[in-house]
């Protein structure tokens, strides 16, 4: 913990500035508006996830829509059961969790190319079986009974946002981090120092999952209306790969990017077509692996390293 | 008590026997070599040992306890570290954070005191001054010394090194044996898998003598190689 104290004593009122800014926006800021942050903030919570067991562990997950579709119904049925915001909202996360569990213990034995497929075979499972065999509400969808404003839940997803950075920034600096760090470099060789690396992918497993449920949790909030193919398609899968790696992988910033620039790209967008989306997603995702291997906020850190460098030799 | 032994191990792959019927053992504060030419099954051993794949039949007893099931995590808790013949560093951890990995798995410390102990370990086998580098950047020999290091951060008991002085000159040969003396000194068994004849000549006490995976000579260095069997196996019939 010391060394979050230490960074916060040294730009903590940068911090303490952005986050009230933030947290004042709904004042003076137009619905629209506050709708695209809320779904950048809910984004940005999931892509933490997705990343941490991305880069951390190694794992590709293409069955993250799955983890997300099913905080969704456990927020749903929540709300249904009369629970408020945010207590559905943290059965949407540890329900996920839960399920998650037995999945894990199954799918975490694979490696690599076949632990992505496994997980996409998994989604796309649970995607066709909910819809053919009218399960949960079919392809109705649930329809929720309470509405909040987007106010309260902005604020909602800004405090849910602000707890996962810290719990990132924590896990990113401290013994665990530098455990799992090992898995994604080389499996083999943190086993030979002893680390049990099956059960330090598995916590990093439900953690990711975790932050999916929520995510799904707080979307489905605002939405109010449970689509399956809206949750549980494997677009959504995709759309967190788009953002992380635009964003830039294995960063806690660029995931912010990666969230704030695919879920404004999409806002742009979904005044045309929305098939037109995918078409420039998948252009800006070709320019961004060319150009910035290491995405945006890569290129941003690599640019400013170069300029403070020159600065440097010329004083 | 002995600190290892093999009992009749043996180990196939498909059709290929890589290791047939070894038996030896190893006393605790012994240094051992195997040797032989390649594909005679050492490195296979050193695998076996390290719970990287288990041994078809036979079994490995350490101190006493039959390890043949463990896992490569597992063995190394009770005192079994490696290193890899072809270098296995994690490529985007700092020197310094790699020692540290594996101090802090294998011991319930904070990472202050965790950098401090890697700074220690990683002074005396002469690291200190790459401690912030990152593997990419580091020589040849530094990258195998590196391999060391993190092996050593498991304090371990039993250190199996697989082929440490490959692709190193005659002068970083030499370092490299004084640096395993160094080591030698602390009390730790070691199991030395090398081609370099000048280090198996300067370090092991005893040699073991590898061909199809089968033991063909054990004994002291002079006796070894001197036997007609060894130099047969290794520059073929006469």
């Amino acid at each position: 913990m010391n060394f979050a104290l230490s960074a916060f004593k040294k730009r903590g009122w940068i911090w303490i500035l952005i986050a009230l800014f933030l947290f004042s926006l709904p004042l003076f800021m137009n619905e629209m508006y506050l709708k695209i942050l809320f779904n950048i903030a809910v984004w940005a919570i999931i892509t933490l996830g997705f990343d941490m067991l991305l880069t951390k562990c190694g794992l590709l997950s293409l069955g993250h829509s799955f983890f997300y579709a099913s905080g969704a119904y456990f927020s749903a049925y929540a709300q249904l059961f009369n629970f408020h915001l945010i207590p559905s909202i943290l059965i949407a996360g540890l329900g996920t969790a839960l399920i998650a569990l037995p999945l894990g213990l199954i799918t975490l034995k694979l490696r690599g190319f076949y632990f992505a497929m496994a997980t996409l075979g998994l989604a796309e499972i649970a995607h066709l079986s909910i819809r053919a065999l009218v399960l949960f509400g079919g392809d109705v969808g649930l329809w929720l009974s309470s509405v909040y404003s987007i106010e309260t839940l902005y604020i909602v997803a800004m405090v849910a946002l602000c707890v996962t950075l810290f719990i990132c920034y924590i896990i990113e600096n401290s013994k665990f981090g530098l455990k799992i760090k090992t898995i994604s470099m080389d499996e083999g060789a943190a086993k030979t120092i002893g680390l049990n690396t099956a059960r330090y992918k598995l916590y990093t497993f439900l953690f990711s999952t975790f932050l999916a449920g929520i995510g799904g949790g707080l979307a489905v909030s605002e939405h109010t209306v449970l689509l399956p193919s809206a949750f549980l398609s494997s677009s959504v899968s995709f759309k967190m790969i788009m953002a992380t790696v635009i964003g830039g992988m294995g960063a806690i910033p660029g995931q912010l990017i990666g969230a704030a620039f695919v879920i404004s790209t999409e806002a742009i967008f979904a005044m045309y077509i929305t098939d037109v989306k995918f078409i420039i997603f998948g252009l800006i995702l070709i320019v961004v692996i060319l150009f910035f291997p290491a995405g945006i906020y890569g290129g941003i850190y690599r640019f400013w390293l170069s300029y403070s460098l020159r600065k440097r030799k010329k004083a | 008590m002995k600190q290892l032994q093999l009992n009749s191990l043996t180990k196939t792959f498909g059709g290929v026997t890589a290791v047939h019927n070894l038996d030896f053992s190893i006393e605790r504060g012994e240094i051992i070599s195997l040797i032989g030419p390649n594909g005679s099954g050492k490195t296979t051993v050193l695998n076996m040992l390290s719970g990287t794949f288990p041994p078809d039949s036979g079994e490995i007893i350490y101190e006493g306890k039959n390890v043949t099931k463990l896992k490569s995590y597992q063995l190394c808790r009770i005192g079994v570290a490696r290193t890899y013949q072809i270098p296995r560093p994690f490529y985007g951890l700092k020197v310094i954070e790699a020692v540290m990995a594996g101090l802090i798995i294998n011991q319930k410390i904070s990472l202050d005191v965790a950098r401090t102990k890697a700074e220690e370990i990683l002074s005396l086998v002469g690291l200190a001054k790459e401690c912030l580098t990152y593997p990419p950047f580091l020589s040849a020999p530094s990258v195998r010394t590196l391999e060391l290091a993190r092996a050593l951060s498991t304090s371990p008991k039993l250190l199996l090194l697989d082929e440490p002085m490959a692709g190193l000159t005659s002068t970083e040969v030499n370092e490299c044996i004084e640096l395993i003396k160094n080591i030698r000194s602390w009390g730790l068994s070691i199991i030395i898998v090398e081609h370099t004849m000048q280090a198996v000549r300067a370090l092991s006490e005893r040699i073991i003598v590898l061909d199809y995976g089968e033991k063909i000579a054990e004994g002291t260095s002079e006796d070894v190689l001197k036997d007609p069997k060894v130099i047969e196996a290794y520059l073929g019939e006469q």
